[in-house]
């Protein structure tokens, strides 16, 4: 446990970007309130609070750590291979400057990731369905530690590389229902949706983005059941993504007297 | 070389100290399993969604993969040896991410008619996106073999020391540096890869 960790690996600005995007990549407060809760431990999840601060200064260390290790790593970001990374990353649509100063980057992606933060803020526990519990396989590597185990050992089509969806396509139908939204077509924005959904399933990458959207655009339609039932349920099962502060001001407009 | 070497992720080995005060396996009492069970969940929450979240779970369903590992160990909990907590759900966690993959690839329907990318070029502030940048990492991290990912995972997302990983993969620690190697190599080719097929669409942009 005492062995030092060996030096930084030779990052690329690149990597480094990808590698740091996951520094605050963590469960929401709620989220070991609700595994409790799921497993029966209802008098721990009383004490959900105190845990969850625990559990997030836990979570900091190893976070601290990376950041510590990585950080100041990027001192210049290289705007044209990071371009060239982002062509795959970004299209929303969001009319901005394309030609900003190497300075005004640094400066937005600190602003990004101070808007993660930003959003964490903690709602009310809900309970929530054992669905884990439901959906487990018997074999689902339910073995005990202390010996060799076949289940625990991967199976050759493991190592093969798994085919993903194609992220870009993600990209593209969050766009287009964006974008379909802004020029004021509701209704078709929700057809993209309906089309991210079976296209993406579980899978997708971008589902929070979609369910998110989708809130906005049946709010926009005048659906206002679904909306505030779609809203509630993004609520309760993500309730400190970035995207929980919106939705919550979409919820409380449409509850305020007019 | 599958009889004569041991599985990647293969454990049979106890981390050095236990998470977890001693309970009696045999006489432990309802109260004092509901304890361990809790102080198993609280020690290792975020490990297990965080280590979830980098084997390729999206963020939509992390919090219901992460349940399934600790529902698993808390039925298990009287098989669980004392300070072996955390191999013992690194282990489900990995069979947990393995199924979703594979129920994933059988979902995937890559042609639902989603509609071509058409505006390929970022803004600053999109590349200054966090979230999408994650989202780039989680394709890369994809595209790695699992052997390779779950050891970068370890090492570079976990902090752990090449100790610490060896003992939790069940391996030599030699081996988890040489995999190590391996697997930094990969990411870098994968990124590689990656940008080189982001500067391919970029091409073919009007």
């Amino acid at each position: 446990m005492s062995e030092p960790r060996d030096s930084i690996a030779d990052w690329s600005e690149e990597e480094l970007l990808l590698l740091r995007s996951a520094e605050d990549d963590r469960p929401s407060s709620q989220s070991l309130a609700t595994t409790l809760t799921a497993l029966g431990l209802g008098a721990a999840s009383g004490a959900a609070a105190s845990t969850a601060a625990a559990s997030t200064a836990a979570v900091s260390t190893a976070a601290a750590s990376t950041a510590a290790k990585w950080g100041g790593a990027i001192t210049i970001a290289k705007w044209v291979s990071v371009v060239a990374l982002g062509g795959a990353i970004a299209a929303s649509g969001v009319a901005l400057q394309r030609h900003v100063s190497q300075q005004a980057h640094s400066t937005a992606q600190r602003r990004a990731t101070a808007k993660l933060h930003v959003a964490r803020d903690p709602v009310a526990a809900k309970p929530v369905k054992p669905s884990a519990d439901s959906e487990e396989q018997p074999t689902s590597g339910a073995v005990p530690a202390g010996r060799s185990t076949r289940a625990l050992a991967p199976k050759r089509r493991d190592t093969v590389v798994v085919a993903q969806p194609d992220l870009s396509r993600e990209i593209a139908a969050i766009d287009e229902a964006r974008s379909a939204l802004r020029r004021g077509s509701a209704s078709d924005a929700l057809v993209v949706l309906d089309r991210y959904d079976a296209a993406f399933a579980k899978a997708g990458r971008l589902q929070l983005e979609a369910a998110a959207l989708r809130v906005e655009v049946l709010f926009r339609l005048g659906d206002l059941g679904r909306a505030r039932s779609n809203a509630q349920a993004f609520l309760a099962k993500h309730p400190s993504s970035p995207y929980a502060a919106r939705i919550r001001a979409l919820l409380n407009a449409e509850s305020a007297p007019r | 070389m599958i009889s004569s070497s041991p599985p990647p992720h293969q454990l049979h080995v106890e981390t050095a100290e236990p998470l977890l005060p001693e309970v009696d396996p045999v006489s432990t009492s309802r109260p004092e399993r509901d304890a361990r069970i809790t102080a198993i969940v609280r020690a290792n929450h975020g490990f297990i969604w965080r280590l979830l979240r980098r084997l390729g779970i999206p963020e939509a369903s992390v919090d219901d993969a992460t349940q399934q590992v600790f529902c698993t160990a808390s039925r298990r909990v009287s098989d669980i040896a004392h300070g072996s907590e955390r191999s013992f759900l690194f282990g489900t966690a990995l069979r947990v991410a393995s199924d979703f993959r594979r129920s994933a690839r059988h979902r995937e329907r890559p042609d639902a008619g989603v509609a071509e990318r058409r505006d390929l070029g970022p803004t600053p502030e999109e590349l200054a996106d966090t979230r999408r940048a994650r989202a780039v990492l989680d394709e890369v991290l994809n595209a790695m073999p699992m052997e390779l990912r779950t050891v970068l995972v370890l090492f570079e997302f976990e902090q752990m020391t090449k100790a610490e990983v060896a003992e939790l993969l069940g391996v030599p620690v030699g081996t988890a540096a040489s995999r190590l190697r391996r697997a930094r190599e990969e990411f870098k080719a994968c990124v590689r890869r990656r940008l080189a097929r982001a500067e391919g669409m970029k091409g073919r942009t009007p």
